[in-house]
C-alpha cells in the first residue's frame, strides 16, 4: 500500500531495551532514488534505527514496508534478501578472508537459501569479474588479494560498501561510512555515495558531519531522544530551532 | 607386528575421519563441541543395533548409521542457535553425558556390557580384516576428505565461514545463521557417525566408555593440534597424537596428560595448530594455496 515511488516506509515504528525506549515511535520514508540522512546527537536512535530496519532487533511495535511488502519482524538474512544492504557503524568485515572473498559472500547472497544453489563451488572467473567489479567501484581493486584484517579504516568502510552493493540492493542503509576518515577520503566517499545513487541505488544514511550531510542528502530526519524531531530539506534543517537546540543545547544562540 | 601397525593405522584412520567432521562445527562453523564423542558413539551404537537386532549387513547399516547421527546431530546443534562460547561448551559436554548416560542405563543398548558380536564386514566372500579394513577406512577417509575438501570450496562453505567470522554482517548478506550452524552440525555429526561405524566393526565390541568426555577431548585436541578450519589439519592431528602413545608405550596411563602437554605446546606456539596462517611449517614448505 506504499505510495509509488516509495521505497522504504517506517510507520510508528518503535524499540526499547527494557525502560530505555530507544527508538520512539518513528515515522518516515525513502523515495526512490532519494539520499536520505538521518541525523541527531549520540545516543539518538539511528543505529538502532538501522538494527531494527535490517532486521538485527525486532521492532517493539510499529510497521516497515519495503515497497510493498512488510518486512518488520523478519530475520536479517531475509530483510538483505529482499533487497536491503548495510554497512556497520563499527565495522564488521570478515577478517579470516581476503578482501575479494569479503565481497564474494554478498555476490552469493541469491544461492544460500536454496541447498542446491550454495553446492557449487565459488570464485570461478566471472565471480571473480563480478567481485572486482565492485571493488573498483569503491576504488580498492588493488587490495583484492590480501588480507581485509590489515585494511585501514577508510578501506574497510569503502570494503562494506563493495560488499552491501554485492547484493545488488534496492536500499542501501549507510550508518556513519565517513566517520574516522581523512579530509581527503571524505570527499572521495562522497564522490562514492553520489556515484551509487547515480547508478540508481536509493541511500539511507547515518551523518554526524553536518557539512557532509548537508550537502549529501535531499532530505534529512532528525532523531533525538529516539523520538522524530524535525524533518525536511536540508535548507529547512539548518534552520529549524528544535534542532539547533538539540544539537546546541537549550538557550544556546541560532547560530549553528 | 605388522598386525600391531595396521591396527594402529586403522584407529588413526577413523580418528581422522571423526575429527575431521568435528573441524566442520569447530573449525569452519566456529561452533565450540566438547561433546563430539557422542555422535561418534550414536554411529557406533546405530550401527551395532540394525546389525545385532535386525541383522543389516555392514553395507547396508553404513549409510543408515551415518544419516541416524546425522540428523540427531541436527537435532542436538539447536543449542547452538541460543547459547555462544563457553555456554556452547558446557552444554555440549552435557550432551556427551547424558548420550554416554543412555548407552550405559538405558538396559536396550547393553548397559555396561555393551554390545558384542558385531560382524566384521565382507566383500565379495572376503572378510575384511587387517590390511583390508585399513584399506576401507582410507579410502573412505580420502571420500570424506575429498568432501570437506569440495564442501570448503563451495558457497555453502563460504557462507559458514563468514558466519563464524562475523556473524551479524553475515545475516546482513542473506546468511541465515539457523541454517548454516545446523547443516554444520548435520554434516559434523554424520561424519562422527561414520567414523562410529567403522570403529564397531573394527573392534567387534563396544560399550559406553569408548565415547566419553576423553574421547571428546582427544578429537578436539587432533583438530586444534593440527589447525582448525584447514582441511589437513585434523588428520595429521589425529596422526599426531594418535601414534604420540605407541611411540611413548610405557607412558599410556597418562596419554590425557600427554594430549594436555601438546595442546599447549601448540597454543603456546603456534596457536593457528601445526598448519594454521603463519606456522613452522607454513613458513618452511611455503605453498601459495590454504
Ligand atoms: N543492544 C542494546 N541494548 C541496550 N541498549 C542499547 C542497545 N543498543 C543501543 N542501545 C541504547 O539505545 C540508545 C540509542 O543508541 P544508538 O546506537 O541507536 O544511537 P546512535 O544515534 O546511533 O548514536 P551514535 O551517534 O553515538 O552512534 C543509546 O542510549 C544506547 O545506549
Ligand atoms: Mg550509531
Amino acid at each position: 500500500m506504499a505510495e509509488k515511488g516509495m521505497i522504504l516506509r517506517v510507520e510508528g515504528m518503535s524499540r526499547y531495551f527494557g525502560g530505555l525506549k530507544a527508538v520512539d515511535d518513528v515515522s518516515f520514508h525513502v523515495s526512490r532514488g532519494e539520499i536520505l540522512g538521518l541525523i541527531g546527537p549520540n545516543g539518538a536512535g539511528k543505529t538502532t534505527c538501522f538494527n531494527v530496519i535490517s532486521g538485527v532487533y525486532r521492532p517493539t511495535a510499529g510497521k516497515i514496508f519495503l515497497e510493498e511488502e512488510r518486512i518488520d519482524g523478519l530475520p536479517a538474512h531475509a530483510i538483505a534478501s529482499r533487497g536491503v544492504g548495510r554497512t556497520f557503524q563499527i565495522v564488521r568485515p570478515f577478517a579470516g578472508m581476503t578482501v575479494l572473498n569479503n565481497v564474494m559472500v554478498g555476490l552469493g547472497m541469491q544461492r544460500y537459501s536454496s541447498f542446491l544453489k550454495s553446492c557449487p563451488v565459488f570464485g570461478d572467473s566471472q565471480d571473480r569479474e563480478e567481485a572486482m567489479a565492485f571493488l573498483r567501484e569503491v576504488g580498492i581493486e588493488g587490495l583484492a588479494d590480501g588480507s581485509s584484517s590489515v585494511l585501514s579504516l577508510g578501506n574497510l568502510r569503502r570494503l562494506e560498501i563493495a560488499r552491501a552493493l554485492a547484493l545488488r540492493p534496492r536500499l542501501l542503509l549507510l550508518d556513519e561510512s565517513f566517520s574516522g576518515l581523512s579530509e581527503e577520503e571524505i570527499q572521495q566517499m562522497m564522490e562514492l555515495v553520489r556515484n551509487i545513487r547515480e547508478r540508481g541505488f536509493s541511500v539511507l544514511l547515518i551523518e554526524h558531519n553536518m557539512r557532509v550531510a548537508m550537502s549529501l542528502c535531499h532530505r534529512l530526519v532528525v532523531l533525538d531522544h529516539g523520538k522524530k524531531l524535525a524533518e525536511g530539506s536540508p535548507g529547512e534543517i539548518r534552520t529549524d530551532e528544535r534542532v539547533i537546540e538539540a544539537y546546541l543545547g537549550r538557550g544556546a544562540s541560532a547560530h549553528a | 607386528m605388522g598386525g600391531y601397525f595396521t591396527t594402529v593405522a586403522t584407529m588413526i584412520g577413523i580418528y581422522a575421519l571423526v575429527a575431521s567432521g568435528l573441524n566442520i562445527i569447530v573449525g569452519f562453523a566456529g561452533q565450540i563441541s566438547l561433546g563430539h564423542a557422542a555422535f561418534f558413539g550414536i554411529g557406533a551404537y546405530s550401527t551395532a543395533l540394525l546389525c545385532t537386532k535386525l541383522g543389516l549387513s555392514f553395507w547396508w547399516s553404513l549409510p543408515l548409521a551415518t544419516l541416524i547421527t546425522g540428523l540427531i546431530g541436527a537435532l542436538l546443534g539447536i543449542p547452538s542457535l541460543r547459547v555462544k562460547d563457553d555456554f556452547l561448551a558446557i552444554t555440549t559436554i552435557g550432551i556427551n553425558f547424558i548420550v554416554r548416560s543412555i548407552f550405559l542405563y538405558v538396559p536396550f543398548f547393553g548397559g555396561a556390557l555393551g554390545i558384542g558380536g558385531i560382524p566384521t564386514p565382507t566383500l565379495l566372500d572376503t572378510r575384511l580384516r587387517g590390511e583390508y579394513y585399513l584399506t576401507l577406512v582410507l579410502v573412505l577417509l580420502a571420500l570424506t576428505t575429498w568432501f570437506v575438501h569440495r564442501f570448503a570450496r563451495s558457497w555453502t562453505g563460504l557462507a559458514t565461514e563468514a558466519m563464524r567470522e562475523e556473524e551479524t554482517a553475515a545475516g546482513a548478506m542473506g546468511i541465515s545463521h539457523v541454517r548454516f550452524k545446523i547443516l554444520a552440525f548435520t554434516i559434523g555429526s554424520a561424519m562422527a557417525g561414520l567414523g562410529g561405524v567403522l570403529y564397531a566393526h573394527f573392534v567387534n565390541f563396544i560399550s559406553p566408555d569408548d565415547f566419553g568426555f576423553p574421547v571428546s577431548i582427544m578429537l578436539l585436541s587432533m583438530v586444534v593440534l593440527g589447525g582448525m578450519g584447514k582441511i589437513w589439519g585434523p588428520i595429521l592431528g589425529a596422526i599426531v597424537l594418535g601414534s604420540l602413545p605407541e611411540v611413548f608405550r610405557p607412558l599410556v596411563q597418562y596419554r590425557m596428560l600427554l594430549y594436555g602437554a601438546a595442546l599447549l605446546l601448540v597454543i603456546r606456539y603456534q596457536p593457528q595448530g601445526i598448519l594454521g596462517e603463519g606456522s613452522l611449517l607454513r613458513r618452511l614448505f611455503p605453498r601459495g594455496r590454504r
